[in-house]
């Protein structure tokens, strides 16, 4: 099984991922999501593929992080 | 430094540096170990400053500086007031800048920003202690300061530092937002009332020592109220939000568990677990803000002349009640002072201090814990429910721990250490029980004093503005909704509780 790890993020009122030199970008997550496993998809030759989607906090402003220093990760995983 | 690159939570110690919910922790921690030196006879704690009565004429006559200040213990006794001063505030300046340097903060914005807030709080704590604001015609430890300053008239408040303090804070906050702004990068309340609930383990331990079958009702009771107001009080708002509000899904879900949890640190993990834009939390953070001040002020005096003998009772309700830990310690300590002061003037008997505020701390820190159970199960929902297209999505359990306040667990370490050393090094138990005093006596309260100046700092009225639809929701939920339930649920579980009178 091939592991990728994405880090989500959120910008300009949009969602943004970055796998591994490639940028997505979407403003509905659900649309981000499929991007990114369409990605993984065409590059998996046909593997197994798991991502780890994991959120960059330096996207919630600072100040928040006083009282909530997590976002949230999720794990895709794609047959062969 | 993991703070200049990314921050992401991957691995189970994440965060451990960069994080203030660590950094309360490892200050919390610090300054119990420099308390526990006591067993080797060492003092390393005692030289922190604290207020002592006063009076205006009396000072105005003879001025001095041991009038209005001294040491925490007598080891120190005979340093210059001053000179501990300084030492306190390089002493806390140090220890809170190494977190601040970790945390990647502006160093010099916060060196300037503390040095401003430290001061402010100290002014406004010595303030508090002024015989005509705070002494109570009453014998406390063979002293009743009201007839030994020969006042004539007094406001009698107790401990009135704390509502001083916070107006302190919000009359720069609100009319100085220039100064404000300055002072923001150390303006952390959260941080600070968490470093100040880890002392507060020390406190709940030697309380324990005194009543141990109390303080295990008490958190068995505050767990049981936290899990049943979560169950009751969520649906209900979440229900009116979507049929009487028309607020989509994420929006309801988001501001139910700002409004019915805890503040905006549940509304960030719910968020985050409905895959709501980030900026949903970001404007509901501003309301909770501003609703909490509101209920630090109004609930405490309304709680205690409602039901001035269930102080259990309303302690317990003001967790459920007040959103955010910062603001419902604090109203906790008004509380705990209320109903302390007026007990005394009634009945002249003093219940201890601190059992009132430990009902108001016990419910919230456990409604902080559940707070990545219910992100996590509402994930479950919505994947489930709402997000179920096509792929197999996993959700890692470590979700639950990225979410797990982590003060609670150096709470909850001193705490049992004081337990431990109870029951199976009694030897030791004295010196223990002396330093535990000292850094969950002055420490805890002057972190509590920064809290208060720090609340009114960052709480910016003028952020209601534009906001009226979820301001109605808020202000009907809260006080319609969830401080009746709150506060039934609260006497279900802790009515005819009462706090240990004093020795």
């Amino acid at each position: 099984m091939i592991r990728r790890e994405a880090l989500i993020g959120f910008a300009h009122g949009q969602w943004t991922a970055r796998l591994d030199e490639q940028r997505f970008y979407a403003s509905e997550w659900k649309a981000l999501r499929e991007q990114l496993v369409r990605f993984c998809r065409q590059n998996g030759a046909g593997q197994a593929v798991r991502i780890y989607l994991r959120f960059d906090m330096r996207d919630i402003p600072r100040w928040f992080h006083q009282y909530q220093t997590h976002y949230f990760n999720e794990i895709i995983e794609l047959k062969a | 430094m993991e703070a200049n690159t990314t921050q992401v939570n991957r691995k189970w110690y994440s965060g451990m540096l960069r994080t203030e919910d660590w950094w309360a922790a490892w200050l919390g921690i610090f300054l119990f170990v420099l308390g526990m030196l006591h067993i080797f006879h060492i003092d390393a704690v005692g030289w922190m400053i604290k207020p002592k009565h006063w009076e205006l004429t009396d000072l105005m006559h003879h001025f001095s500086w041991a009038k209005l200040l001294k040491t925490s213990s007598k080891t120190y006794a005979n340093w210059h007031p001053l000179a501990a001063l300084l030492f306190s505030y390089i002493a806390l300046l140090l220890m809170t800048t190494a977190g601040a340097y970790f945390q990647g903060w502006n160093l010099r914005k916060f060196v300037s920003g503390f040095t401003t807030v430290f001061f402010l709080t100290v002014f406004t704590w010595i303030l508090g202690y002024e015989a005509h604001i705070s002494a109570v015609d009453a014998t406390v430890k063979g002293h009743n300061w009201y007839r030994e300053f020969g006042l004539s008239w007094g406001l009698q408040l107790g401990g009135a530092s704390f509502i001083i303090a916070l107006a302190v804070g919000l009359l720069i906050g609100n009319f100085f937002k220039g100064w404000a702004s300055q002072l923001a990068e150390a303006a952390k309340p959260e941080w600070f009332i968490k470093t100040a609930i880890v002392l507060l383990g020390a406190k709940m331990g030697i309380m324990a020592m005194k009543a141990a079958g109390f303080t295990k009702d008490l958190a068995l009771a505050g767990a049981a109220a936290a899990f049943v107001a979560y169950l009751l009080i969520w649906p209900v708002v979440y229900f009116i939000a979507r049929k009487y509000f028309g607020l989509n899904r994420e929006s309801a879900a988001v501001l139910s568990s700002g409004i019915s949890i805890c503040g905006v640190s549940a509304s960030i993990a719910t968020a985050g677990a409905v895959r709501a834009k980030p900026l949903i939390p970001v404007a509901v953070s501003g309301l909770i803000v501003v609703f909490a001040l509101l209920e630090l002020v109004v609930l405490p005096p309304a709680y205690v002349k409602m039901a001035p003998a269930q102080p259990i009772v309303n302690g317990a309700a003001m967790g459920m009640t007040v959103k955010t830990d910062g603001a419902d310690a604090a109203a906790g300590a008004i509380l705990d002072d209320l109903h302390r002061v007026q007990h005394l003037r009634q009945t002249g008997e003093k219940w201890e201090e601190g059992w009132i505020l430990s009902a108001a701390i016990l419910t919230k820190i456990w409604i902080d814990i559940f707070i990545g159970i219910w992100a996590f199960v509402l994930t479950l929902v919505w994947m489930r429910n709402v997000d179920n297209h096509g792929v197999k999505k996993k959700l890692p359990a470590s979700e639950i721990w990225h979410r797990f306040p982590k003060f609670v667990l150096a709470y909850l370490l001193v705490w049992f250490v004081l337990m431990f050393v109870m029951k199976f090094l009694p030897d030791i138990l004295p010196a223990v029980k002396e330093g535990a005093h000292l850094v969950q006596g002055s420490y805890r309260k002057f972190l509590f004093m920064l809290t208060f100046l720090t609340i009114g700092l960052i709480t910016d009225f003028s952020k209601l503005r534009g906001m009226g639809r979820m301001a109605l929701l808020y202000g009907l939920a809260l006080f319609v909704i969830i401080a009746p339930l709150a506060y039934l649920v609260a006497w279900i579980f802790h009515h005819s509780m009462l706090p240990p009178v004093a020795d």
